[in-house]
């Protein structure tokens, strides 16, 4: 290879002849901003973000296209270059959901909200998992991109989650390519390209088939190649930017992939390529299966001891005492021991020679990978076992089952030991090719779980047991060495997962993969299914659903027939709805009531699994439970100007408010705020109760670009003396704006929105703060002074649950939320 | 009584103590005097002919003597249970007097199973229809009480509940281990078979108001809304993200499942370590499902052991379950982190002084002996006031001091016509079985001012027995 000699920004650089421009720069550490382009893909030149100058060259040419020659002089940031990047780069975002890039309050916003709003569609950073670790933000600060020229294009295209393990939201997808790229270089023909053209251009399946149907093979090269939050993990999206992606091997077949794990707080929340390359990709099962197997809510967290005849949590030096003084006069032929396949040689080496050698059996097995249960020999009392591994376990005397995930054969066992696996432990691996890999322990399991070798050891330790005094796996192996044990590799599975879903391995330690994941059932059609999925009985009750709209994109308008309710209610109440039996009990603010035909209208966000049932349900269906109307209505008089100012569910809050204020004689001024113009609802609804009404959005799309507080600001300047004002919306908007009035001495009352559990005064938990005085959110609000919030306390208890709550997130692909008003296409 | 091993329920929320075996009941029901003159009837508060199902065990007729127990009781296999036995019937047991008294309370709980594992439901023949329509506005012990009395009568009962499910404290208060939830139900559905009308979700003042029910077509109402609002400490960093009320604590578990967690939404309080800060059964509750969720649980409580209102056996239980206490503390306030998380509470050693009011010797704190018990949740279960929803959307409806509605004590009629009250709202927080005797003594008043307009005193307590029995 040739080496080629050219400037870029007046140093010398050199290349090798055949590399881009871009490539060069790369090399040689200078930096041009892109986005299609990436170093796994062929240079595409779609985005036009790494436009450079050269010398002799008119215009502006994509520098990951155009090939290095000798003598180039290529400058990448003259004046107007980074001018025309800019102006590249506005057109890209008025393209995508960014109207939080170009919002007057982000940089406070991202202080106070530090965590992304877990929605259902992306309608902009704030409801993006992608936001703690996307390059078009990046770019967007880096270019200082404070207003855009045109007016956002929304494409409002169906949020896509009925296929396992993946949500797409092409709303917002800047049509880099790079995921029909990566789909096509890796799978030689791609599940998803580029349809439509001009306007209309989009990412999608052929036919508008869902990813299952169109034979994708769930390796989630896509999501991890995707530089926006379109293609998403629908397992790791709301848990941020891992914090270390260290390397390892898959153990699940004798592939053996070798894998790269995403571990937040020592989780293993998500496995990727190590390379975008045909030969490194992984198949659904290492991808998306193995994280949940290790970190969803199944697996198996404490130890457990048989006392009479229940098992009671024990501490892991208890567990392993119980199980060696249940071991301890058990040794001989009436001993067995099983364990798989799916692991380090050096522990299936360490549980063969606690066999031999302590328990002096020969019965040692090992269960295949295919499900198939051992048997054990007549004769057997006494059964260690490392996963759901045998059949038939009566007539045995003693069990002891060390396991990461639970099982019906624990109920029978005298001692539970949970157990490390998988990407947790370290030691060698024999791959079907025969190469042996060492393996290092990458992710960290709690404190008291350690891998099976371990376990052993420590039970041997306890029945004084000589030989098994190993702190690493390498000691084992340096045992193994010495003895001459052979490193035996697997069998190369035939046909492989990785070309065809309908072969992924279905076992692992003798669970069936798919009663621990469910979605992955969507794949493998179980043969038999150990678990009985529970289906969630909606009982039958008086609050049907009449009316179900997608309003704006994650805005749900939900009417409700609840005649009790809604003879009494008032503006500014709330209620409390459960979706099913199983649901939390969650305050929604009444939007709307029609007490002749008995119902309320309720707008609601999707932003966590209670909302989610709600946005899920369909006209026909019935909640389970509405109690209401609840809190104190807001107190309706003749003020003279009155305010009524609502963002996102609080615009469809303050209508009852505004038409009452409005009876009333007052005069009334409507404010809605919303990020961008495709994010307002209801215009005319307001309009028709209202004297004026103001728009208002964070990119200037529609109405005066700001929030409300700037409305206020300006309607106060006009001279307009405010009487009253009204917010409802989101406490971060709440509290600027309630900063704003009290500087400007309007007064304001703001409907709190607490956690709450029963919404009747009886727990305290929507406790909050005013002036030093406790007051109770759900009785004696929602609506407090503005002034008097202590909003940092606040916004501090309203995170109490963050963590948690990404886990009851549904795992499980979803029917589509039903946004037309047709009757619903039932089964 | 046999009893679920300490190690082995501190991490479980089954039921405690066992219940007893056929044959241990036929011993016990023997050991029973069958006295002409019963004590122990007198020490209940709703007069159960204790000796006369306590003969029907001994005759093995099991079914019969639950039978028996819910001409007067509604609830037996509840208060079989949590009801302080010590302290009412078996404190007047002949038996007390040299020896154990009787075990009713576990007799008590062994027919009420007994009928239930055996779906020996006896709905009694209703007499013709009055047309009389009685609301009764909460569903504690008090509410389900008067519901069942006057079904028997012959009333069309409705019964409002502002939650989900119906039982009140019963349900989301009293934790799964000391009161099976199945069990409160069933004794509801009982109600049901009466012919008794549930409506859930419905929050009497706020949908419809008391004067709204009674002008809708109800000639009487009665309150059994009961103490819910929960008492804060008043100190510094109680409103820390780990601080709860311990209603809160006991709901999320109790009646939203949160142990469950995800199958059931509701979002579990995952701690290492749990102060609870009280001495009463409330605190006892919370500390014990503190330790059933895998916590280590304190208790911290100003007076000394000999104070602490909670029944011997609860406090017996928690420590027998590894619950640890620190008496003679006081917490000063609650620490947090920089993100708002409880870190720890920062209490003060007492001694005991002067008795008060209450003839309990009063606390005052040893200066000087501030220190930090580190924690990350504390729960506040000093107990609760009224719920104030109902006096303050009835304007006339006259309250004390303490926000509990002023009864005529022998009637339970309120100062508004036509609305009676009784359990905790009226009392203030008490006990499951003095809101089912308030519950008896209303329904004999609302059967009178429904049938003839007038309420009058009943002449003796025993009178009150009578009538109902029928
Ligand atoms: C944790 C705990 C443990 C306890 N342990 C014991 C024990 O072991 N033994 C014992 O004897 N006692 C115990 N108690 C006390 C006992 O539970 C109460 O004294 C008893 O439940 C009071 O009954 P009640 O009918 O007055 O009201 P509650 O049981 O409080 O029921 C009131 C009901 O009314 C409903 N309600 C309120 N307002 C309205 C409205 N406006 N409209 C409609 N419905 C409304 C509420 O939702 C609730 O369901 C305990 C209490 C608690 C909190
Ligand atoms: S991908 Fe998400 S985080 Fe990135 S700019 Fe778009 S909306 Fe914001
Ligand atoms: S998951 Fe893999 S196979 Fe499926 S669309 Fe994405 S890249 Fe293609
Ligand atoms: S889905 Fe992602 S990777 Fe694919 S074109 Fe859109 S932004 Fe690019
Ligand atoms: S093919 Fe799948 S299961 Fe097998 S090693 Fe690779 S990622 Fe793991
Ligand atoms: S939600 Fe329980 S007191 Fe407000």
């Amino acid at each position: 290879m040739s080496e080629i000699t050219f400037t870029i920004d007046g140093v010398e650089v050199r290349t090798e002849k055949g590399d881009t421009v871009l490539e060069a720069a790369q090399k040689a550490g200078i930096r041009i901003p892109t986005l299609c382009a990436h170093p796994a893909l062929e240079p595409y030149g779609a985005c036009r973000l790494c436009i450079v100058e050269i010398e002799g060259l008119r215009g502006f040419p994509p520098s990951c296209t155009t090939p290095a020659a000798a003598g180039m002089v290529v400058k990448t940031k003259t004046p107007q270059i980074v001018d025309l990047r800019r102006e590249v780069l506005k057109l890209l975002l008025s393209g995508h959901t960014s109207p939080c890039l170009v919002c007057l309050h982000r940089v406070q916003c991202e202080k106070y909200r530090p965590v992304s709003s877990k929605a259902g569609k992306t309608t902009r950073c704030f409801t993006c998992s992608n936001r703690d670790q996307c390059s078009l933000r990046e770019l967007a600060v880096e270019y200082n991109i404070q207003d855009l020229d045109l007016p956002i294009i929304y494409r409002n295209l169906p949020l896509e989650r009925t296929d396992p393990f993946m949500d797409r939201d092409y709303n917002v997808c800047v049509l880099c390519g790079r995921c029909a790229r990566i789909c096509k270089k890796i799978h030689g023909s791609a599940v998803i390209s580029f349809i439509n053209r001009g306007k209309n251009a989009r990412i999608g399946t052929a036919f508008g088939r869902d990813h299952t149907e169109a034979d994708c093979k769930f390796c989630g090269a896509c999501i991890d190649i995707c530089p926006t939050g379109s293609l998403t993990d629908r397992f790791a999206k709301w848990y941020g930017k891992p914090d270390e992606a260290p390397e390892t091997n898959c153990l699940i077949c004798p592939i053996g992939c070798r894998m790269r794990v995403k571990l937040k707080d020592g989780n293993h929340i998500a496995s990727t390529m190590t390379d975008f390359t045909r030969e490194a990709r992984l198949c659904a099962i290492g991808r998306f299966v193995v994280p949940q197997l290790l970190n969803g809510p199944r697996r198996l967290k404490t130890h457990k001891i048989r006392i009479a005849d229940g098992l009671i949590n024990a501490s892991r030096p208890d567990a392993v005492r119980g199980a060696a003084e249940r071991l301890a006069k058990k040794a001989g032929d009436s001993f067995a021991l099983v364990t798989h396949s799916q692991t380090v040689a050096e522990e299936i080496y360490l549980l063969k020679k606690f066999t031999n050698e302590v328990m002096k059996s020969k019965n040692f097995f090992i269960a295949g990978t295919d499900g198939e249960k051992v048997h054990l020999p007549a004769g057997i009392k006494t059964l260690y076992m490392t996963g759901d591994l045998v059949d038939g376990l009566a007539g045995l005397e003693t069990i002891i089952i060390a396991d990461m995930l639970p099982s019906a054969a624990q109920q029978s066992a005298d001692v539970v030991l949970a157990a490390a696996g998988l990407t947790e432990i370290s030691g060698s691996f024999t791959n079907a090719a025969g190469k042996i890999e060492e393996l290092d322990a990458v992710a960290r399991p709690a404190a008291d779980i350690v891998p099976d070798w371990r376990l052993v050891c420590e039970i041997a330790g306890q029945m004084d047991a000589p030989g098994f005094t190993f702190a690493t796996t390498r000691q084992i192996k340096a045992e193994m060495t010495q003895k001459g044990e052979a490193f035996t590799p697997g069998v190369m599975p035939d046909p492989s997962p990785l070309n065809d879903t309908r072969f992924l391995p279905r076992w692992y330690r003798g669970h069936l993969m798919s009663d621990i994941v469910v979605s992955l059932r969507a794949l493998n059609p179980p043969e038999e299914s150990a678990v009985q999925e529970t289906t969630e009985t909606t009982a039958l009750s008086p609050f049907k659903v009449l009316e179900k709209i997608e309003v704006v994109a994650n805005t749900h308008e939900t009417t409700i027939y609840a005649p009790a309710i809604a003879e009494k209610c008032q503006p500014g109440q709330f209620i409390i709805a459960m979706v099913n039996e199983k649901s939390e009990r969650i305050p929604y603010t009444i939007a709307d009531f029609d007490r002749a035909n008995g119902t309320i209208t309720l707008v609601t966000l999707e932003a966590g699994r209670s909302s989610r049932d709600l946005a899920l349900t369909a006209r026909g269906d019935s909640l389970a439970h509405v109690a209401g109307p609840l809190g104190m209505p807001v107190e309706v008089k003749k003020y003279g100007t009155v305010v009524c100012a609502g963002g996102c569910y609080g615009v469809g809050a303050i209508l009852p408010i505004a038409r009452a204020m409005k009876e009333a004689g007052n005069r009334v001024i409507c404010i809605e705020e919303a990020s961008s113009h495709y994010l307002l609802y209801w215009q005319d609804k307001l309009s028709a109760v209202c004297d004026e009404l103001l728009i208002v959005t964070k990119d200037g799309s529609a109405g005066m670009k700001g929030g409300i507080q700037e409305v206020l600001a300006m309607l106060v300047a006009r001279g307009e003396k405010i009487d009253q004002a009204y917010v409802i919306g989101c406490t971060f908007m709440m509290m600027l704006v309630s900063n704003l009035a009290k500087e400007l001495s309007i007064p304001t009352q703001v409907a709190l929105n607490p956690i709450m559990l029963d919404g009747t005064g009886m727990c305290g938990a929507c406790r909050v703060s005013l002036e030093g005085e406790t007051k109770f959110a759900c009785v004696d609000g929602p609506f407090f002074d503005g002034h008097k919030i202590n909003w940092e306390e606040l916004m501090s208890r309203n995170t109490s649950y963050q963590g948690v709550e990404i886990e009851a997130l549904p795992q499980k692909g979803v029917k589509l939320a039903h946004t037309c008003r047709c009757e619903k296409n039932r089964h | 009584m046999p009893e679920q091993d300490p190690q082995r329920r501190r991490h479980n929320f089954e039921e405690v103590p066992y219940g007893y075996t056929e044959e241990l009941a036929l011993l016990e029901a023997r050991r029973c005097l069958k006295c002409k003159k019963p004590g122990c009837v007198q020490g209940c508060p709703v007069n159960i002919d204790i000796p006369g199902f306590i003969k029907l065990i001994e005759e093995g007729k099991f079914i019969e003597a639950a039978w028996k127990l819910k001409e007067q009781n509604t609830l037996p296999a509840v208060t079989g249970r949590v009801c302080p036995q010590e302290v009412q019937c078996e404190s007047k047991c002949i038996l007390g007097k040299k020896g154990e008294p009787c075990a009713i309370g576990r007799l008590e709980r062994f027919a009420a199973d007994y009928a239930i594992k055996k779906g020996a439901i006896n709905v009694p023949r209703l007499p013709p229809a009055t047309g009389k329509k009685i609301a009764i506005i909460g569903s504690g012990p008090s509410g389900l009480t008067v519901a069942g009395d006057l079904a028997k009568l012959g009333h069309s009962v409705t019964i409002f509940e502002a939650f989900h499910v119906t039982g009140g404290v019963l349900m989301y208060g009293i934790p799964e281990f000391r009161l099976p939830k199945h069990i409160v139900q069933f004794e509801i559905n009982y109600l049901r078979k009466l012919g008794v009308e549930i409506l859930t979700d419905y929050v009497v003042g706020k949908a419809k108001t008391v004067d709204e029910l009674l002008c809708g077509g109800y000639d009487a109402a009665f309150v059994g809304t009961g103490a819910g609002l929960p008492i804060f400490l008043g100190i510094p960093g109680e409103n820390l993200i780990g601080c709860y009320s311990a209603n809160e604590y006991l709901t999320r578990n109790n009646l939203m499942k949160a142990y469950l967690f995800p199958e059931f939404a509701t979002a579990p309080i995952r701690s290492k370590c749990v102060v609870t800060v009280g001495g009463g059964n409330v605190a006892m509750d919370s500390a014990r499902t503190a330790q059933r969720l895998g916590a280590r649980s304190i208790i911290v409580y100003r007076r000394s052991r000999d104070e602490m209102p909670a029944r011997a056996e609860e406090i017996h239980h928690a420590e027998q379950e590894g619950v640890e206490l620190m008496l003679l503390t006081n917490p000063l306030r609650v620490i947090g982190d920089k993100n708002g998380r409880v870190v720890g509470l920062e209490c003060i050693k007492m001694k005991l002084g002067e008795p008060d009011a209450s003839g309990r010797r009063k606390p005052v704190p040893l200066p000087g002996s501030e220190f930090v018990v580190e924690c990350d949740t504390v729960v506040p279960s000093l107990g609760n006031r009224s719920n104030p929803l109902i006096p303050m959307t009835t304007p006339d409806i006259k309250t004390s001091r303490w926000g509990t509605l002023i009864c005529d004590p022998d009637t339970l009629e309120t100062s508004k016509k036509g609305v009676f009250a009784g359990g905790d709202i009226v009392t203030g927080a008490a006990t499951v079985i003095s809101a089912m005797g308030q519950g008896k003594i209303a329904a004999r008043s609302i059967h009178e001012y429904v049938t003839t307009g007038k309420v009058s005193k009943p002449v003796a307590k025993t009178e009150t027995a009578e009538n109902d029995k029928k």
